[in-house]
């Protein structure tokens, strides 16, 4: 069907603001459960620029990973709109990857780690193509060449996690979608891995909304954290962090301004989980 | 730093080192053998119940020497090929369709348990009438015995399919037949590939019995006759016990070695280097 040349189809007037890479427009989702409906998420909007790095926060519980499957297309929010660069969309964009929380579990325990990290372009691209894209991620990311044949459960979790980076960016994706990525990785590793993800971010050129329930990390990753209330989830606040790039885990978080908007998230975080539990 | 690569250090193993597990396996074996000659030697039973050893590794040499002996010992082997083959053709393809569609699950395991609860002696009189003694009666009853085998592990196993990797399928819009075949199928491997090995002993045993109580042909059928035909023959008896044995080691221990080739990512194999 043709659509009538009315005025919703006028060509978008030169503006000086870009078109958001990710456009989320009154967001919400209902579950229907045993216990009658719920409301995970309410009216949420939200514009992620391009090659912008924004946290999304929140207390535990709070509907963070419904959101991201709502955002990555892999479940239907009840109401709202999404777009990709201006493009809507109701199921996974080629143009969004999703790093996952487990990737012990995220990664296919039968393929080499070559082969884990080519599955998103098996079908479009040659075998020498997909060797040339595998063995330039591994370097990218940090792996030695020798673990391209071996099993992913051969690896450390650390070395893991690298590989599920490698997986989301192989197929060049405008937008990465990260679920909690470093939840499960100790300490030392979580930062080495966080400074991993602004290298990729910086260097490729990404847009990355990244999920975490840690602070300092959303802090110290982000250009912009938006914090999320209690179930259901909607949005109570949205921070820039000012902290000049590129950051360094021990300067960045020396900043004053680091403790502040620390300090900030913290009393929002904690405060919506208060509200929630006199609510419950 | 991250640990480094888990992987073991490949050609760094002692031999004695290597050899420990089989060596371990023969002192076992040899004690066993031991034990035997001294309960024989001492006359503590006599020896038409337990012939000594030495008899009974003559009357190996024998049983697989004679042609018409070993005829009976290829029968048994060949039943077993075939309820195998026939087994797994059955029931992995209807284990993958069962387990696959949400729907047919419930209703499938029910019906899979229910037979299976029948026990198999039960049919062998029916069995014989349809079939006779031949190899097909003996076939067709270890098929129905080890099918259900096969069948259960392999619903088990695609129903247990890692749910993060259907939804790393979803993210990669990959159709309902990509997702059965690049996803579902191997990681039910492991789980069918322990079922058919189960399998393989039950079949023998299936086939041993029937042989026994049944079949006019067999290993089993061996056993029974130099046990109860005058003149008895416990060292051929005995003899084919043993060749039972062995054969019952050589399936397990091949199927085990399958296993560890092709389907490293097993949990049972992770621990080795594929």
């Amino acid at each position: 069907m043709h659509s009538q040349p009315t005025t919703d189809t006028k060509v978008a007037e030169p503006t000086t603001e870009t078109v958001p890479m990710l456009r989320v427009d009154g967001l919400s989702k209902q579950y229907r459960s045993k216990h009658g409906k719920v409301q995970a998420i309410e009216q949420i909007d939200l514009a992620v620029h391009p090659g912008e790095f924004v946290s999304i926060v929140g207390p535990s519980g709070c509907g963070k990973t419904t959101l991201l499957n709502c955002l990555s297309g892999l479940i239907q929010p009840t109401t709202g709109e999404l777009a990709l660069d201006g493009r809507a969309y109701s199921s996974p964009p080629e143009e969004l990857s999703i790093v996952f929380q487990d990737y012990s579990r995220s990664l296919f325990p039968w393929m080499s780690v070559e082969q884990n990290i080519a599955v998103p372009i098996r079908d479009s691209s040659s075998k020498a193509e997909r060797r040339e894209s595998v063995y330039r991620l591994l370097a990218q990311v940090g792996l030695p060449e020798k673990t391209g044949p071996m099993y992913p459960w051969q690896l450390s979790g650390g070395m893991q996690q690298r590989v599920a980076i490698a997986r989301a960016l192989v197929s060049r994706p405008k937008v990465l979608l990260m679920d909690e990525p470093f939840a499960s990785v100790d300490a030392q590793t979580r930062n080495v891995l966080e400074d991993l993800v602004l290298n990729v971010w910086q260097e490729w050129n990404k847009t990355i909304i990244f999920v975490t329930h840690d602070i300092d990390e959303a802090v110290y990753l982000s250009d912009r954290i938006v914090v999320l209330s209690g179930s259901p989830a909607s949005t109570i606040a949205d921070l820039e962090v000012p902290i000049s790039r590129p950051r360094d885990q021990l300067l960045s978080k020396q900043d004053p301004r680091f403790g502040e908007i620390r300090a900030e998230l913290y009393e929002l975080i904690m405060g919506a989980h208060k509200v929630d539990r006199e609510a419950s | 730093m991250e640990a480094q690569a888990k992987a073991a250090r490949p050609g760094r193993t002692p031999l004695l080192f290597a050899m420990r597990d089989p060596l371990l396996g023969l002192l076992g074996v040899g004690l066993l053998l031991l034990g035997w000659w001294a309960v024989t030697r001492g006359d503590l039973v006599a020896s038409s119940s337990l012939p000594p050893p030495m008899d009974v590794a003559r009357g190996v040499v024998h049983l697989v020497g004679d042609g018409g002996y070993r005829a009976e010992i290829l029968d048994t082997v060949r039943a077993w090929v075939l309820a195998m083959v026939l087994g797994v053709a059955i029931a992995v393809p209807l284990g993958l369709v069962a387990g696959a569609v949400a729907a047919m699950r419930k209703p499938s395991l029910a019906v899979v348990h229910a037979c299976r609860a029948v026990p198999l002696v039960a049919l062998i009189p029916v069995a014989v009438l349809v079939l006779g003694l031949g190899t097909n009666m003996k076939v067709a009853l270890t098929v129905s015995s080890i099918s259900w085998l096969i069948l259960l592990n392999t619903i088990y196993g695609v129903s247990s399919t890692e749910p993060q990797l259907l939804t790393v399928a979803k993210s990669l819009q990959w159709s309902k037949v990509t997702v059965l075949r690049r996803v579902v199928l191997p990681s039910a491997l492991p789980m069918i590939a322990t079922g058919i090995r189960v399998a393989g002993s039950v079949a023998l045993i299936v086939i041993l019995s029937v042989e026994i109580v049944a079949a006019g042909s067999g290993l089993g059928h061996l056993i029974i006759k130099f046990q109860a035909d005058i003149p008895t023959h416990p060292d051929y008896a005995y003899a084919g016990i043993v060749i039972t044995g062995v054969l019952g080691f050589i399936q397990y221990t091949g199927f085990m070695v399958l296993e560890r080739r092709f389907v490293p990512w097993s949990h049972a194999n992770r621990r080795q280097r594929p």
